[in-house]
């Protein structure tokens, strides 16, 4: 059987949200394909007690230390991780998908050989397979995919953020804890952190959100929203193609990389849906989204639904309000 | 600087309704407009500000179909300098292999740097541009929003969780992987766009490169996602859909 080695990241000495997503998966995984959980922890002593959270969540708790791996690194941290997992025979690495998993997880598949799956949202069981199941086409579709051999190999895989729900164990953990030998040449420096500025606005406490996205196509499109906002006593967000397009500021993106908001009211203009953007606003009270693909991802979380290009939707509405 | 950029023809699927075939084991593609992958894009446009102000050169590379010439092309348009396409004699699924392809081709090329997108629009790993750097041995940097030459070194402002930037300097030689939005995407002159049509693209056959075509990962099927809720969808005139939508909006108390 696998040993199931999670990775739990962190930040700031607080654990990031998307590392218990890892530890659901890894709680289905051993409900289907059973093996034991270990996580694993790379830190400074300093900041050692960053691994009290997790008792009782795994079998084993791994801390590797060292002064230099108290933040990421993306050289150390694959550096010791590398040699970590090099010790185990088989094995199956989970990290939440975050930014520094973008980095860890491939480099890590081809340091080690072994095949990797990015974003994965669900699993199952057929017969003897397993089927990760994920995202393409920006979520519009799902597909079903295998790992050759993927009971006798290790292999990696980060997983969504808010796919698997999360719930409390009680096992006994067992701490192991090493000092880190850290003796590479760095190509990369870290020199710091800086939170992106923010507007007088914080979408995050309005009851009304208006969200806009690609479908609005043009700039000249931005008045018909912004009097709708207006109207509705809401404020304006994005989706990301609407903040790239330079119609509204960084700090009105709501997603995975910009805000989480819980509005009484959500109203999704000309956004498709990306995951990234779905996870950000799906605990809104209220969804009402208006597309003209009727397939938009948008609408799987939506309360109601319109199927229609909102240049046509809005004015209408505008009149009658 | 020397530059290479690595972009991928991908439909447009973000507005476009998609079906599967009948196998489940594609999209219907017939209808779909080809278009450069959104965040490669992005990793041209980087290029070009660069040459603009450090000067060098740009060549881009794209592992696709006789169609995808469509993309280097317009990159030609933009400022592009070198076109390379390797033929795709068989689709590849596993970003792996598509990763060791690539890097294949561009250890016999001289560059300082490499740039991708974060991720591709169609099946979207995000895997392909890190494995590339570290078959290359390159160091590498994701999520780029922002990059400074400073000597032999770039200046690196890169994407976090929740608005968070974390600040790099990497050395040179390296790859760096574009978020969407890093600079505005400018647009080719018709000109330079009929200039372009006859550019050489240099064609590298897959069969050359002597490599062990094996997938470790494959696609069993491809499926419609259930949806999360019951959505109740307004139909009818835009009317009478903005009448609906207010009736609803008084009844929930939001007006």
């Amino acid at each position: 059987m696998k040993e199931i080695i999670v990775f739990i990241e962190h930040r700031f000495s607080e654990i990031l949200n998307n590392s218990y997503d890892a530890l659901a998966f890894a709680y289905k995984w051993q409900s289907l394909r059973g093996g034991e959980i270990s996580c694993l922890i790379l830190t400074s002593e300093e900041k050692r007690e960053i691994f009290n959270n997790l008792k009782d969540l795994a079998n084993k708790i791994y801390l590797i230390k060292n002064k230099l791996l108290e933040n990421y690194h993306p050289e150390l941290y694959l550096k010791v991780i590398k040699d970590f997992l090099k010790e185990k025979e088989n094995y199956l690495f989970v990290l939440g998908q975050t930014s520094n998993a973008y980095e860890l997880a491939s480099s890590l598949a081809i340091e080690l050989s072994t095949p990797v799956i990015t974003d994965i949202n669900g699993i199952e069981k057929v017969n003897n397979e397993i089927n990760f199941i994920r995202y393409f086409y920006g979520g519009k579709i799902c597909g079903k995919i295998n790992i050759l051999d993927f009971n006798k190999k290790p292999f990696i895989v980060t997983i969504q953020s808010g796919s698997f729900k999360f719930e409390k164990r009680d096992i006994k953990s067992e701490i192991i804890e090493r000092e880190a030998n850290i003796d590479i040449e760095k190509n990369i420096e870290i020199l710091g952190y800086e939170k992106e500025e923010t507007g007088e606005i914080d979408i995050t406490k309005s009851e009304i959100v208006i969200g806009i996205g690609r479908g609005l196509r043009d700039k000249k499109n931005l008045p018909m929203v912004e009097e709708l906002a207006k109207k509705l006593k809401g404020v304006l967000a994005g989706s990301r193609p609407a903040i790239d397009a330079g119609w509204l500021t960084k700090d009105r993106q709501v997603g995975s990389s910009g805000k989480t908001i819980k509005p009484k009211l959500y109203l999704a203009l000309g956004i498709s849906g990306a995951f990234q953007h779905i996870v950000g606003i799906k605990n809104s009270d209220l969804i009402i989204a208006i597309n003209k693909d009727p397939n938009a991802p948008i609408f799987s979380v939506s309360h109601y639904g319109i199927v229609e290009d909102l240049t046509k939707v809005v004015p209408a509405l505008l009149k009658k309000l | 600087m020397k530059i290479i950029v690595c972009i991928k023809s991908c439909p447009e699927t973000a507005e476009s309704e998609i079906k599967l075939t009948s196998d489940k084991n594609d999209i219907i593609r017939d209808k779909l407009v080809y278009t450069i992958n959104e965040s490669d894009n992005y990793a041209l446009e980087t290029a070009l500000v660069l040459k603009e102000k450090y000067g060098g050169e740009i060549t881009l590379i794209t592992f696709g179909d006789k169609k995808s010439e469509d993309i280097l092309r317009m990159g030609f348009a933009k400022g592009a300098d070198y076109g390379i396409r390797i033929e795709e004699e068989k689709e590849i699924k596993d970003p792996l292999l598509v990763a060791q392809i690539l890097a294949l081709v561009i250890k016999n090329l001289n560059f300082d740097l490499i740039l991708t997108g974060i991720t591709s629009s169609d099946r979207g790993y995000g895997i392909t541009n890190v494995a590339l750097a570290k078959y290359l041995n390159l160091p590498f940097t994701t999520l780029v929003k922002k990059v400074e030459k400073e000597d032999n070194f770039l200046l690196i402002e890169r994407e976090l969780e929740g608005g968070l930037i974390e600040k790099r300097k990497i050395k040179l030689p390296c790859l760096l992987t574009i978020q969407t939005g890093i600079y505005p995407l400018r647009y080719a002159s018709i000109l330079a766009v009929k200039r372009a049509v006859s550019k050489e693209i240099k064609l590298i056959k897959l069969s050359e490169l002597n490599l062990e075509l094996k997938e470790n990962i494959s696609l069993k099927e491809y499926f419609i996602p259930k949806s999360e809720r019951e959505t109740l969808f307004l139909k009818g005139s835009e009317e009478e859909i903005a009448d609906n939508l207010i009736k609803i909006l008084k009844e929930k108390g939001i007006l």
